[in-house]
């Protein structure tokens, strides 16, 4: 580029005459110590609470801290390059973070800086980090169900638009698995999603995006990245800055979004340091007295709003990690009692190959029902009533004791039950296709087919009514009814002979206390009778 | 004072500590100071001996600044406390009050002599705010002639309501104008601040890039 210097003198001339100097009168104060992201600052006696100031070298950092002579101040950045005897000076504003359509298919840092080689973020506008959740008027119930395209979510622990659903569980039973399986099938609902990875391992976040990319789901993602090597102030505003990005699609574009924390005890493990670096007395497990607060007020501005604000809404699932299995401790049993609920995992579920490994029998989503559309309510009203009695039935058997016929049956729909929830990774499934699923299940029509032939069973019955059947699946689709029960009981039970034909299956004698699909689905109302007995 | 051009230097004089020592002790020191000399300047404040123990206490810290061997003196802990603590009595029992001995004293027993010239600038500080006037550091690229100063000081006296003493110190990086430092404000008026606004006005301009392809 040809630089006119002419044009260029002129312009600085111009600026030059229009510059008018003002008296600029700043609070300033001296760093007195500086370690590990903390600074103490003496003066700033006006400093407020989570004001922002400047180092002189252009360092932004958040005051934290308000003592009789000093200010706490968490820094925004490297702290090593600040040194004692810097000067702070009061910006007079809080943190906030650029916010826009931009972001999305980027990774940005908890302040919106990029991470990505895809140059810098163009936001227009910028939002605070820290803000009220919306009140009671503002608030619409969440009745809008959210698919995660996992059956046994989507069955038993349905998720509305607007919830709060905790994923909890060990190191390695499937959170982030079931978190990324659920922005992935978001792909053709409009929702837009934020993954905010908080203390997670450069690699982890790595292989997350990698993932995101191959299923086209970074067109409508943002990644907000506070890796295990970003300072732990950072890791601490990450799930705010995160809110915030997702609260502009909610409140100005009037959209849907979800937002996966992961995870929320490491966000907790850095405000614990960050608290006890600022002499905070500690409490339980060293945690801070005001570490309740420091997750409501980020789960509460997950809502669905009303119509007259536009209708959006901020799902939230924050994920904890479990210390083997303990779920009675301070930071899960906290975020227990914020969300609306929890998707259980267990370790050796997972290790059993029950992926994912969810216990049905302790999830819960508080919202029901009303989370789920009206076939789905209408299938999967008995799943989970079946299952437990599966559970229940399966400790008995483990005696060895006789079990008369209708007992065996149930055990053996409860496992092809079992293992019908299985359901691999990335794979994720249209309601349409589980109300289908589930409902065949349900109604014994995979009763005859041995358990390990019931995932085979599953992706070939699908091609099959997809195949002949277009219109049952579409009309579930567009009504989100299940109109024609009768009919797909009969492609359940058709498909089912075929599968045992083509597949030379031998069926069990009446002895043995199994009988045909048809046989079974007669006496399904008896069943369950005695199985509730 | 010496040409204050690193910022550290700078930023100690600014609360009028004079002593280097002052801002490298940490947080832990600056509480500690500041509750000594908050303890003496209440007592100098009730027993109305504001006057006597401020003078003493500056004319101890002026041989404490001056004489090497004073300080070493003081804070030798291979000596004795009691001896220490006979020495300052029988050398200072006359030229200062009672009330700055025992505290010096008690400086030697709690093993805190490092923080005398801290606990001098905070209790300086405490004292000029009691009877209503402030310390203003200004900082300039050259020195100011007096009549500037009384200038500067009557306006400074104008906006801050207070009576003001002025200390000059000379930066030649602010270039020109000049930068007043009083308890926690900063007043701005050097010419690198001009220059460094202009800067980013100029930079931030949008620049017609495509025009100047064309030029």
């Amino acid at each position: 580029m040809k630089v006119n210097v002419a044009e260029l003198s002129q312009i600085i001339q111009k600026e030059l005459e229009a510059y008018e100097s003002l008296l600029e009168v700043d609070e300033v104060g001296t760093v007195l110590e500086v370690g590990d992201g903390i600074a103490r600052v003496s003066g700033l006696r006006n400093a407020m609470s989570a004001e922002m100031v400047e180092f002189e070298n252009g360092i932004q950092g958040i005051v934290f801290n308000l003592e009789q002579e000093t200010v706490g101040i968490v820094i925004l950045g490297d702290y090593l390059k600040i040194k004692e005897g810097f000067q702070a000076k009061r910006l007079k504003r809080l943190l906030s973070v650029p916010v826009g359509e931009a972001l999305l298919g980027r990774i940005v840092d908890p302040l919106g800086n990029p991470l990505d080689d895809m140059g810098p973020v163009r936001c227009e506008e910028s939002r605070l980090v820290e803000s009220p959740a919306p009140g009671i008027s503002a608030r619409k119930p969440v009745r809008t169900p959210l698919q995660t395209g996992i059956k046994a979510i989507d069955a038993m622990v349905p998720i509305g638009r607007g919830q709060r659903e905790l994923i909890i569980g060990d190191r390695k039973t499937g959170k982030t698995a079931i978190a990324i399986d659920t922005i992935i099938n978001q792909r053709e609902s409009g929702v837009i999603c934020i993954y905010v990875a908080i203390g997670q391992k450069t690699s982890t976040i790595a292989a997350v995006v990698e993932k995101l990319k191959e299923y086209d789901a970074m067109d409508y993602t943002i990644i907000v990245s506070a890796s295990a090597s970003a300072n732990f102030p950072l890791q601490y505003i990450a799930p705010y800055a995160g809110c915030a990005m997702a609260e502009w699609f909610v409140n100005e574009k009037h959209k849907d979004t979800l937002i996966v924390y992961d995870d929320l005890s490491k966000h907790a493990d850095a405000y614990r340091q960050l608290s006890l670096l600022l002499n905070r007395p500690p409490g339980r497990e060293a945690y801070p007295g005001d570490v309740f607060y420091l997750h409501s007020r980020l789960l509460e501005r997950s809502a669905k709003l009303s119509d007259d604000l536009g209708g959006g809404s901020m799902t939230a699932l924050p994920i904890i990690e479990t210390q083997e299995g303990e779920v009675s401790a301070y930071i899960p049993t906290n975020v227990i009692s914020i969300t609306d609920g929890q998707i259980y995992l267990l370790p050796n579920l997972f290790a059993a190959g029950i992926r994912p490994a969810i216990d049905v029998g302790i999830s819960v989503s508080r919202v029901g029902g009303n989370a789920q559309i009206h076939a789905m309510k209408q299938v999967a009203g008995t799943l989970r009533l079946e299952m437990a009695q599966f559970r229940e039935l399966q400790a008995f058997a483990q005696l060895g004791t006789d079990l008369d016929p209708a007992t065996q049956r149930q055990l053996k729909r409860g496992m092809c039950l079992v293992e019908l929830l299985k359901q691999p990774q990335f794979k994720t499934m249209k309601v349409e296709d589980q109300v289908a699923l589930i409902y065949v299940a349900s109604h014994g029509c995979c009763d005859m087919i041995p358990p390990g032939m019931v995932r085979q069973f599953e992706a070939e019955f699908l091609e099959y009514i997809n195949g002949v059947y277009p219109h049952v699946i579409s009309d579930i689709a567009q009504t989100g009814r299940l109109n024609n029960k009768t009919l797909l009981k009969e492609i359940g039970e058709e498909y089912s002979r075929k599968f045992i034909k083509d597949h030379n299956i031998v069926q069990d004698t009446e002895e043995d206390g199994c009988e045909c699909p048809q046989k079974t689905e007669q006496q399904k109302p008896h069943d369950v009778e005695g199985g509730s007995r | 004072m010496p040409n204050n051009t690193d910022c550290q230097t700078s930023v100690k004089t600014e609360h009028g500590l004079g002593d280097d020592v002052f801002l490298t002790m940490g947080h832990k020191k600056y509480k500690a100071s500041m509750a000594y000399a908050k303890a003496l300047f209440n007592f100098a404040v009730d027993f109305k001996l504001l006057g006597p123990i401020g003078k003493g206490f500056e004319e101890f810290i002026c041989i404490w600044r001056q004489s090497s061997l004073m300080r070493r003196f003081i804070q030798c802990h291979a000596i004795d406390r009691n001896t220490r603590k006979e020495r300052i009595n029988s050398l200072f029992k006359d030229r200062m009050h009672k009330g700055i001995l025992c505290f010096l004293g008690k400086l030697i027993d709690n093993s805190h002599t490092e923080l005398i010239p801290g606990i001098y600038s905070m209790f300086s500080d405490m004292a000029d705010e009691a009877r209503n006037k402030r310390r203003v550091r200004v900082v300039s690229a050259f020195p100011l002639n007096s009549s500037q100063k009384s200038r500067l000081q009557k306006t400074l006296e104008d906006y801050l309501k207070l009576a003001v003493t002025i200390s000059n110190e000379i930066d030649p990086r602010i270039l020109g104008g000049f930068v007043c430092y009083t308890d926690s404000i900063k007043i701005d008026m050097s010419l690198k601040r001009d220059l460094e606004k202009l800067k980013d006005r100029v930079l931030t301009m949008p620049c017609g890039g495509d025009k100047k392809d064309e030029g």
